[in-house]
């Protein structure tokens, strides 16, 4: 009998190998691409999830949440800062994604010796200082400091939930107590994802 | 034969742009986002006689400059001690330490300046031992009274204080504020007690020769001065603390001996903009520009930029920025503008160095810090 041997061709190998890692660029193309289009206003052709709204402000005499920054306070030498985050600006303009926000603070060089502490619903939370690598991302924006993270027990980063049932507000106090040269700079982020 | 290649090739390039298509859509649908919101604060230490002070025995507390008048500083020991607290005596001023439930104050009052600038310790011990140390200064008063002039006979009249305040605020870096008091004094008066009452604003600095050199008046106070007949005192509240904006009440009180010839009184509003409250450049902005003093416009100037690093043993230190910045001043040497040179420079914590000269002796310095900074919004907010 002739048989006809079957064999896969290298060709048809690399082709097949060459297609995978592309689809692994395209997915990670497509995540770039959602994240991208998030802040954008392009008309949708993907079916995209919606991205989560995170803000920074503080709560006026009302209550309610506004875009505004507190001036820094100073309480037996310890400077304190009330301020909030939310999921949106109104009732009517909210994230309806279910968000975990975390906080982070860089200091600059000029501050050190620093105790930050970050208290939410009454509960004081000690932040960690990490200094920041040279040639960093964040090196590059910020400069020469540290990077201070709210850990619980087994070092995970601390995350307040915003929930995307409505417009929530989590009011919080920042208090530092340090050494500072003249004055110095300090970045207040706050960082939230999609929650799980 | 042929058509069935074909037909295979396409059926691959079909499959092949399926399988594109699918991976491109579940990146895009399974994308988690990170959204992050953030604020760049400028934060300044409170004076240290606003804080309460942990004095340590190896520690040496400096207080700054004191103006005339009482001045309070409040301590807790680091170590407990059942025995008496005392302080050092220091010529000059009046120290007494007071205690209230382990907290303690050291009020100091200085009655008059000295001549020239001086530094005081005082020392806080119980018995024998040390508990630490405070350090002040005293600004000197700058004046020879071999060089007062004798008031002539035609200086008699008497002229009321005139207040000639005025407030130049540029809209981006450096309000440059000097208050001007112009004094006419009757021949009579030997001293005067020239008083920035309630309200005025710690850290601003007065001048008696036109802005040759300045002394500092921490929190405001009486300025001494011993009278002649025309007098020009400059205030200068560039680097004067918050609030931005007050009033405070002007007195002249002069003074014949131990007798009091007669008072002057002027309510003075004031504004100014904090010195780096908007000294803080992000990526789209690439120039300061401050307005210099009017006094010390005719000078020499030198100006150096430094960054503030940790240096191989972890201290602090300003280095030279190098060539990352231009600074120009305009021709009628009001302007001062620090632009990026062609490339941007680090992101990090400046100070812009101004020194002014006349023939070689520097007489003004002014220390400006800036920050620049970068949006990492693409970064997600990730190290």
């Amino acid at each position: 009998m002739n048989h006809r041997k079957s064999y896969i061709s290298p060709w048809v190998t690399l082709l097949l190998a060459a297609v995978a890692v592309l689809g692994c660029v395209l997915a990670a193309v497509g995540v770039s691409y959602a994240r991208y289009r998030s802040g954008t206003e392009f008309d949708r052709i993907f079916s995209v999830r919606e991205s989560g709204t995170v803000l920074l402000g503080k709560l006026d005499d009302a209550d309610a949440f506004v875009r505004e920054r507190n001036a820094w306070t100073e309480v037996d030498g310890v400077m304190v800062l009330d301020f909030a985050i939310s999921n949106g600006t109104g009732a009517k303009s909210y994230s309806k994604v279910d968000q975990q926000a975390a906080i982070r603070v860089l200091a600059g060089p000029g501050i050190w010796d620093e105790t930050l502490t970050l208290t939410v619903d009454g509960i004081g939370y000690v932040a960690t200082p990490t200094e920041i690598q040279v040639g960093s991302a964040l090196y590059r924006s910020f400069g020469e400091g540290r990077v201070l993270r709210f850990l619980d027990e087994q070092g995970n980063e601390l995350t307040w939930s915003l929930k995307g049932d409505g417009w929530n507000t989590v009011q919080m106090q920042l208090s530092l107590a340090a050494e500072l040269t003249d004055t110095s700079l300090l970045r207040l982020q706050v960082i939230s994802e999609e929650a799980l | 034969m042929a058509q069935r290649k074909i037909s295979a090739y396409w059926l691959i390039l079909i499959a092949v742009v399926l399988i594109l298509t699918l991976s491109l859509s579940v990146g895009i649908s399974y994308a988690r986002f990170v959204t992050t919101d953030q604020w760049d604060m400028l934060v300044t230490a409170p004076a240290p006689t606003d804080r309460l002070l942990v004095l340590d025995a190896a520690d040496v507390i400096d207080l700054g400059r004191l103006s005339l008048g009482t001045t309070s500083v409040s301590f807790t020991l680091s170590a407990e001690t059942e025995e008496t607290l005392l302080c050092g005596a220091a010529d000059g001023i009046t120290a007494v330490l007071q205690e209230d439930a382990g907290i303690y104050t050291l009020t100091l009052q200085a009655d008059a300046y000295p001549e020239i600038s001086s530094e005081i310790l005082i020392p806080v011990f119980a018995g024998e031992k040390t508990l630490g140390t405070f350090r002040i200064s005293l600004p000197g008063i700058g004046i020879d009274p071999d060089s007062t002039e004798v008031p002539s006979d035609e200086n008699t009249q008497e002229t009321p204080l005139e207040n000639t305040a005025y407030f130049r605020a540029t809209p981006q870096l450096l309000t440059n504020s000097c208050l001007e008091i112009d004094l006419g004094l009757s021949a009579e008066t030997d001293w005067v007690e020239l008083t920035l009452g309630e309200g005025f604003p710690a850290m601003a600095r007065y001048s008696l020769d036109e802005g040759s050199s300045w002394y500092l008046l921490y929190y405001g106070g009486t300025i001494s001065l011993q009278a002649q007949a025309e007098m020009a005192i400059l205030v200068d509240l560039s680097d004067a603390a918050q609030p931005p904006m007050g009033s405070f009440v002007l007195k002249a009180e002069c003074y014949s001996s131990q007798n009091l010839l007669e008072t002057f009184s002027a309510d003075v509003e004031y504004q100014t903009v904090a010195l780096t409250s908007d000294a803080l450049l992000t990526g789209g902005e690439d120039a300061l520009t401050l307005e210099i003093p009017q006094c010390v416009r005719e000078l020499n100037l030198k100006s150096t930029i430094e960054i503030l690093t940790t240096d191989g043993a972890g201290n602090l230190t300003y280095v030279g920025a190098g060539t990352a910045f231009e600074v120009t001043v305009d021709d009628t040497n009001r302007f001062l503008t620090v632009r990026f040179a062609e490339q941007l420079p680090q992101a990090g914590t400046y100070r812009l160095k101004l020194a002014w000269t006349d023939e070689e002796t520097q007489a003004h310095q002014s220390l400006i810090p800036f920050f620049i900074s970068y949006s990492d919004a693409n970064t997600g907010g990730a190290e």
